[in-house]
């Protein structure tokens, strides 16, 4: 008879949760969703909480708030709005579109090329620079500095400071309309996506 | 059972061996099993015939057109391009679920082509059997074939088997009595779906069993594809030049609280 491998070790007997508390009157960072947070705050703001643990100050609510609103628009020829747009296409599920768009949205967005933005890089610096002097900030860049740079620079006076975090905000801010995206390809046109775009040139190895 | 315990028949893990299926893995598949044959026994929780691994091995081996072009495997080329492979092969996979090219569609043949055969077998007439499955419509699952006139993959499929000896099997001859009957319609030409139903069918697969078994037997071309790309990191697949998007959504218009503002109103 084997011996089972993990019943040997101890392990705990329950699933520690820590930032949710589900039930009747849920919370979240120990705020009652429904009498609290729901009457008093909007999503963004409880986006700040559940991601840092505190709620934000009226400033860092209103810079948050717009700058998600600036992030939205993902670029349709990104890696994460195409593989979704096509994955649509071959006819996949909400779910899969869904999770394609936000799994390959975040990884996007690690690789601090915010490549997957659908504007033109000055055009976004000077809407960044406009909505920290509206939400009562200084931007403290230099005309040089990367646009990762502006945009963390922003998110940093936000009160997101860990890559996580900032990921979950990127992610979710262009989240909608990339999916919205997708989701307007009609499933199984195929002849309307440019089936050689880009190109490929198949080459074989000519040691084999 | 408990009801606060899962019954599996998957595996345990084990200080020196494991089970997988209530097979020893190190002691009895190390050494006797090949990849087709462990993921059958993964789908079925059966060890298949020789036989069978020969043609699940010949299948996957005809399941390997891994043009970057066609859609699931461009979806895995795109994920990939941001430098991990295994997001390519698992978007990849994803861009089948539920999908027009995953396992709902050689389960779907599966079924149908179950029936038939059985029918046929108990003596009830094809034109009959015609009326039933598909009467005047021009759409039967596991035929139809995009972009060309034949699928190449299922005129390799029936010269295997006939080498095989699998030729004249009830399903098999059940998809090609099928396919002669119904080939003067418009784009009904039998496909690999299809074709891998019935050729599983008689290897003793169940419907469901055939439509978890397909999809994972052509990973290869998504592998291929998603290391590739990882490894490339195209600049093309990262985002297209603005000059290849083209828009066609709504016209350029303004808020309502935009026209507000301009005209004055305070917020």
């Amino acid at each position: 008879m084997s011996e089972d491998l993990f019943k040997a070790v101890k392990w705990p007997l329950k699933l520690p949760a820590r930032i949710i508390e589900p039930g009747k009157e849920p919370r979240i960072q120990g705020y009652d969703v429904n009498e609290d947070l729901a009457r008093h705050y909007g999503f963004a703001e409880v986006m700040i909480l559940a991601l840092t643990g505190e709620l934000p100050s009226r400033e860092e609510s209103l810079l948050f708030e717009r700058l998600l609103v600036l992030l939205s628009p993902a670029n349709p020829g990104s890696a994460p709005t195409h593989a979704a747009s096509v994955s649509r296409l071959c006819g996949a599920s909400d779910a899969a579109i869904i999770a394609t768009t936000a799994g390959l949205l975040a990884e996007s967005v690690t690789l601090a090329e915010v490549s997957h933005l659908g504007w033109e890089e000055n055009s976004l610096k000077h809407a960044l620079s406009r909505i920290m002097r509206d939400s009562g900030f200084e931007p403290s860049w230099n005309d040089d500095d990367s646009l990762a740079e502006l945009i963390s620079t922003v998110l940093t006076a936000c009160g997101l400071t860990l890559d996580w975090q900032r990921t979950t905000a990127l992610t979710l801010a262009a989240l909608p309309a990339a999916i919205a995206e997708a989701s307007s390809w009609v499933r199984g046109d195929f002849k309307s996506y440019p089936m050689n775009l880009p190109a490929f040139r198949y080459e074989e190895n000519e040691d084999e | 059972m408990s009801e606060d315990e899962i019954r599996t028949r998957v595996a345990l893990a084990d200080w020196k061996e494991h089970r997988f299926f209530g097979h020893a893995v190190f002691a009895e598949l190390v050494g006797n099993t090949s990849l087709t044959a462990l993921y059958s026994l993964a789908v079925t929780g059966r060890m298949p015939q020789k036989e069978t691994v020969r043609v699940l091995d010949e299948m996957a081996a005809t399941l390997t057109v891994a043009d970057p072009r066609i859609w699931p495997l461009k979806v895995s080329r795109i994920a990939a391009c941001l430098g991990q492979p295994i997001l390519g092969w698992c978007f990849g996979a994803l861009s089948q679920d539920r999908a027009l090219i995953g396992a709902d569609v050689p389960r779907e043949a599966a079924k149908w082509l179950q029936r038939y055969a059985a029918a046929r077998a108990a003596g009830e007439s094809r034109e009959s059997l015609l009326r039933t499955v598909i009467g005047d419509r021009n759409y039967l699952v596991g035929f139809g074939v995009p972009v060309r006139s034949i699928d190449e993959r299922v005129e390799c499929l029936k010269k295997r088997l006939r080498i095989l000896r699998r030729d004249d099997l009830p399903h098999w001859c059940s998809f090609m009595e099928v396919a002669e009957a119904i080939r003067d319609r418009p784009r009904m030409v039998p496909n690999i779906a299809g074709a891998c139903a019935a050729i599983l069918l008689d290897c003793g697969y169940s419907p469901l069993e055939v439509g978890n078994l397909v999809p994972v037997l052509p990973q290869h071309t998504f592998v291929a594809n998603a290391v590739e790309a990882s490894t490339q990191r195209s600049h093309l697949l990262l985002r297209l030049p603005l000059k290849d998007v083209s828009y066609e959504g709504p016209s350029a218009r303004k808020s309502p609280l935009r026209l507000r503002h301009e005209k004055g109103f305070k917020d």
